[in-house]
């Protein structure tokens, strides 16, 4: 389990370097901090520039961006410049900014719902966001930082997103936006925070847990072509595999068979069919 | 007035909690202030007496916070929502929660004690820690073209202070840090 950060800002932007933070991350029980300061190369130590991902004092510190865009061509001029930034957040907006962000597939994280529109996030973005494997992000600032009616806005906007995450099971990750050691926040502060808008343990730990899903997303299954081959005419091979079972000869096959079983029907002993039921690669014109 | 038998009285738990950063040594009364401040801000004046919160005892960094037994949630999700100590901009982290003071009075002298040696395992390595400190403890560090006075040294962590004529500002640094910025001058 990798308990992570969504964003931080460190030293310029902050007021905390890099590596502070990375301590009081430890100490708070984070193992992964994505800091997005916009000048990455001045926020870390001289001896990780060039590099994206790498390990501060056993926490892991992952470039991100964020991108405040106005509209979608906006949007667009300014994601070609992040095209090697492993998690790259935007900032929401209306719906159709937000519907066209999470359908263009090049986001990583959909953040700052607490200033969206009322009716910026639907069940539109939220199937998106699902297609697209998009994360949608709880920003704890305003919870933390902000009081009366801005809070309570927040917590609204985060309780309609947890609604839309519990039917639809979108990715959702949890961010402090700390830009000083002291706005970090421990695991279990971070757990209290989220249930004031009705977020238990568990969906606060697996939203902890997402970032590593965005690093390394979930590709579908997909088949070689070259180890394809059609079924031949006698069956499938689930039926062949059944064979094999009865008659026991085949050496792969018996590792599963009882020793009693595989005695009693020497008769319909071909072994050639084992052969060609574990024989995809041979035959290949 | 007859005190209530044992039975009857209002369990309470107790909360320890660290202030940070280092330093503040703020008093009870600022404590309390700030944590009652957000618990009323957060859950309302209704929650609020049903917590019953009290700074029950401070020393240095750590406060005991007491509550009713339950509430114990809502005290710490209030208390993660502290931002400032009076005009001393700060966070209170909940640490442990018991059902004694005793219990949290030990636990403070366990870490106090663990912050003395400050993981320096042997003698001559801790002499040679207290000695670093020492050195950027003394002087001014300057930080693109500004200094900035040193107010806390503590293994690896240097806190960094700038009084100006029209603004104050902090600065959290590591000491491997501060090596790279000197490098560079």
């Amino acid at each position: 389990m990798t308990v992570s950060d969504a964003c931080v800002f460190a030293y310029p932007l902050g007021s905390s370097s890099l590596r502070r933070m990375a301590l009081e991350a430890k100490y708070l029980g984070f193992s992964r901090l994505v800091c997005s300061n916009a000048d990455f190369k001045a926020a870390i130590p001289k001896e990780f520039v060039g590099r994206t991902v790498f390990s501060v004092y056993g926490v892991e510190i992952v470039r991100g961006a964020v991108i405040k865009a106005e509209n979608f061509r906006d949007f667009q001029n300014q994601v070609k410049k992040y095209e090697s930034v492993p998690i790259v957040a935007v900032n929401a907006g209306e719906n159709a900014f937000n519907r066209s962000v999470l359908s263009s597939g090049r986001i990583n994280i959909l953040k700052g719902m607490d200033n969206a529109p009322k009716n910026a996030f639907d069940d539109v973005c939220a199937v998106n966001a699902l297609e697209k494997s998009v994360a949608v992000d709880i920003d704890l600032t305003p919870i933390i930082g902000k009081r009366g009616i801005a809070r309570q806005k927040a917590l609204a906007a985060y309780a309609d997103i947890l609604k839309f995450h519990r039917k639809y099971g979108f990715m959702l990750t949890i961010s402090s936006g700390a830009r000083t050691y002291t706005r970090l926040r421990g695991v279990r502060e971070i757990s209290n925070l989220c249930s004031l808008f009705g977020m238990t343990d568990e969906e606060t730990i697996a939203a902890l847990n997402s970032v590593s899903a965005l690093l390394n997303p979930q590709n579908a299954v997909t088949v070689n072509p070259r180890n394809f081959r059609a079924p031949s005419e006698s069956g499938s091979p689930f039926d062949k595999s059944a064979a094999c079972e009865e008659s026991g000869d085949c050496a792969e096959c018996a590792e599963y068979n009882e020793p009693d079983e595989s005695d009693e029907s020497g008769e319909s002993g071909e072994s050639g069919e084992c052969d060609e039921n574990n024989g995809y690669t041979e035959d290949i014109s | 007035m007859k005190a209530l038998p044992p039975t009857l009285r209002i369990n309470k738990r107790y909360v320890l909690c660290r202030i940070v950063p280092h330093g503040i040594d703020a008093d009870g009364k600022a404590v309390y202030y700030a944590v009652y401040d957000a618990v009323s801000s957060l859950f309302g004046d209704n929650v609020a007496a049903e917590i019953g919160m009290s700074v029950v005892h401070t020393e240095g960094n750590w406060a005991i916070i007491r509550c009713t037994r339950g509430t114990g949630k809502k005290l710490q999700a209030a208390i993660s929502t502290v931002c400032s100590i009076g005009d001393m901009p700060c966070a209170i982290r909940p640490v442990l929660t018991s059902g004694t003071i005793l219990t949290l009075k030990e636990k403070i002298r366990a870490a106090e004690s663990r912050a003395d040696g400050e993981g320096c395992e042997d003698s001559a390595e801790s002499a040679e820690c207290a000695e670093t400190n020492l050195l950027y403890a003394k002087k001014d560090i300057i930080i693109k073209d500004i200094p900035y006075r040193p107010v806390r040294v503590s293994r690896e962590k240097i806190d960094l202070y700038k009084e100006g004529i029209k603004s104050q500002d902090s600065l959290y640094y590591t000491i491997k840090d501060i090596e790279e910025l000197q490098c560079n001058q």
